[in-house]
């Protein structure tokens, strides 16, 4: 059984990636190891709950730490050129997990990586280069499912709601995408419209950042604990 | 004494509307045919000559609601869909048709549909599925396939389709948004087996 459709939207969709994302990297000039890594994660579903959240960024940790330490082992070994190299090399991988783990996560873990990305000055360049991906992701939302999201909070289509309205986004990120749209008063405007579930990945998110600072509350000068002891708490200071 | 064609009509219809709203208060399986009977104003029996079981009455409901939601999606469809989107449009609308019987659904399609080997097998679920499959038939041939799929494809399509209806009838998130994540991910990962893009990457990549 043999069908034209499915890898002509894949091909289509490659090319869109390509033509997207930066080509200046040293390491991938054409773009097509991150155009992969995208239309892969593209793929997937995103995780909503807390602890497959926490599980994925865990696992995400033990990859780096990993691959570090493999770098480390590889270094004793060899001269500074090929140290260098090497270093280069891990950092790359590095970012490269980082970049498919935040694509994948969304939300507000996403957002932490397209900071990372505006701080060349802190991060080592491979990372900055690699994440700044992230701002220019495809867009994981196809036509149909946008015109679900459309019915289910205005209870109208797309089209019913503008007089035009985009089938393609022209811009997709960490939270959602925006296409261009026509009122019926004939203004131009961008219609940004929020992934199905991302809220709830953002409430997970916090909820397990949260839970990776209670030890802080151990310790005497933890802010919270000090409103959370005085009696009143917060109250009594206002 | 006999009743006319259309009076037999409203009988059936009101049978169904009050069917619907004891459903949604009692349950599917702390509802009997004789609450049902009393609320539409018949004699116990007479329920049965419209409907020959519970499971029939609420499964008529769900290949209704699932006929309206094959409307919607032919009046929906643009024809400039790709396969797993217009897949996704055709299970998205008729899971907004039967959105008013979520609060008991779970029961009937567990008692009407199920897979595995049954005594008693409904016909209306099983005209249901036949034309659910029919239509998904279809829309697979509209999209460049030489041949129709095999069974083993459409087996995988239903069971991929009973896990999204079991996961949506019992679905909390806002909107059923959740199932709406599911329906795309099952649907992408169909399109990609049957048009063997999975299998067929590896050799590409080496190529």
């Amino acid at each position: 059984m043999q069908v034209d459709d499915g890898r002509a939207t894949e091909t289509v969709q490659m090319e869109m990636l390509l033509d997207a994302l930066p080509k200046d990297s040293a390491t991938d000039p054409n773009g097509l190891a991150l155009a992969r890594l995208i239309a892969e994660i593209s793929n997937k579903k995103v995780p909503v709950h807390s602890f497959s959240r926490i599980w994925t960024l865990g696992s995400l940790q033990a990859k780096v730490t990993a691959g570090y330490f493999a770098y480390w082992l590889r270094s004793c070994f060899c001269d500074a050129e090929k140290k260098q190299r090497l270093k280069s090399e891990a950092h790359l991988a590095a970012a490269l997990q980082l970049f498919g783990t935040m694509g994948y996560m969304r939300g507000a873990v996403m957002k932490v990586g397209q900071l990372l990305a505006n701080l060349p000055e802190v991060l080592p360049e491979e990372f900055a280069e690699v994440l700044s991906a992230l701002h220019f992701e495809a867009p994981p939302m196809h036509y149909s499912l946008v015109r679900e999201v459309f019915l289910d909070e205005f209870g109208r289509e797309p089209e019913e709601v503008f007089a035009a309205f985009d089938r393609q986004a022209f811009a997709a990120a960490s939270l959602g995408q925006v296409h261009h749209a026509r009122l019926h008063s004939g203004e131009e405007v961008a219609v940004k419209i929020q992934y199905p579930g991302i809220a709830r990945t953002i409430k997970a998110d916090l909820r397990n950042l949260r839970l990776l600072l209670q030890p802080l509350c151990l310790t005497i000068d933890c802010p919270e604990c000090i409103y959370t002891r005085r009696p009143g708490g917060c109250a009594a200071d206002l | 004494m006999r009743i006319s064609e259309q009076a037999k009509q409203e009988n059936r219809t009101r049978i169904l509307e009050k069917a619907a709203e004891i459903f949604a208060v009692k349950g599917f399986e702390d509802t009997t045919t004789r609450d049902i009977s009393l609320a539409s104003g018949l004699a116990a029996g007479t329920l049965f000559n419209y409907f020959p079981s519970k499971e029939t009455l609420a499964m008529t409901m769900v290949t209704e609601a699932l006929d309206q939601g094959r409307e919607d999606f032919l009046r929906r469809c643009t024809g400039k869909e790709d396969l797993a989107e217009e897949l996704f449009l055709f299970v998205a609308s008729g899971l907004r048709r039967l959105r008013p019987l979520r609060p008991f659904l779970g029961p009937v399609l567990e008692r009407s549909l199920s897979p595995f080997p049954r005594k008693n097998v409904c016909q209306e679920g099983e005209a249901a599925r036949l034309g659910h499959l029919n239509a998904v038939q279809k829309i697979i041939g509209r999209h460049g396939f030489a041949e129709a799929p095999d069974y083993v494809a459409m087996t995988m399509y239903w069971s991929l389709y009973l896990g999204i209806l079991a996961y949506w009838s019992n679905d909390p998130s806002p909107n059923q948004e959740a199932s709406q994540a599911l329906i795309d991910y099952s649907i992408r990962m169909f399109v990609q087996v049957i048009s063997g893009t999975g299998s067929d990457k590896g050799e590409a990549d080496a190529g």
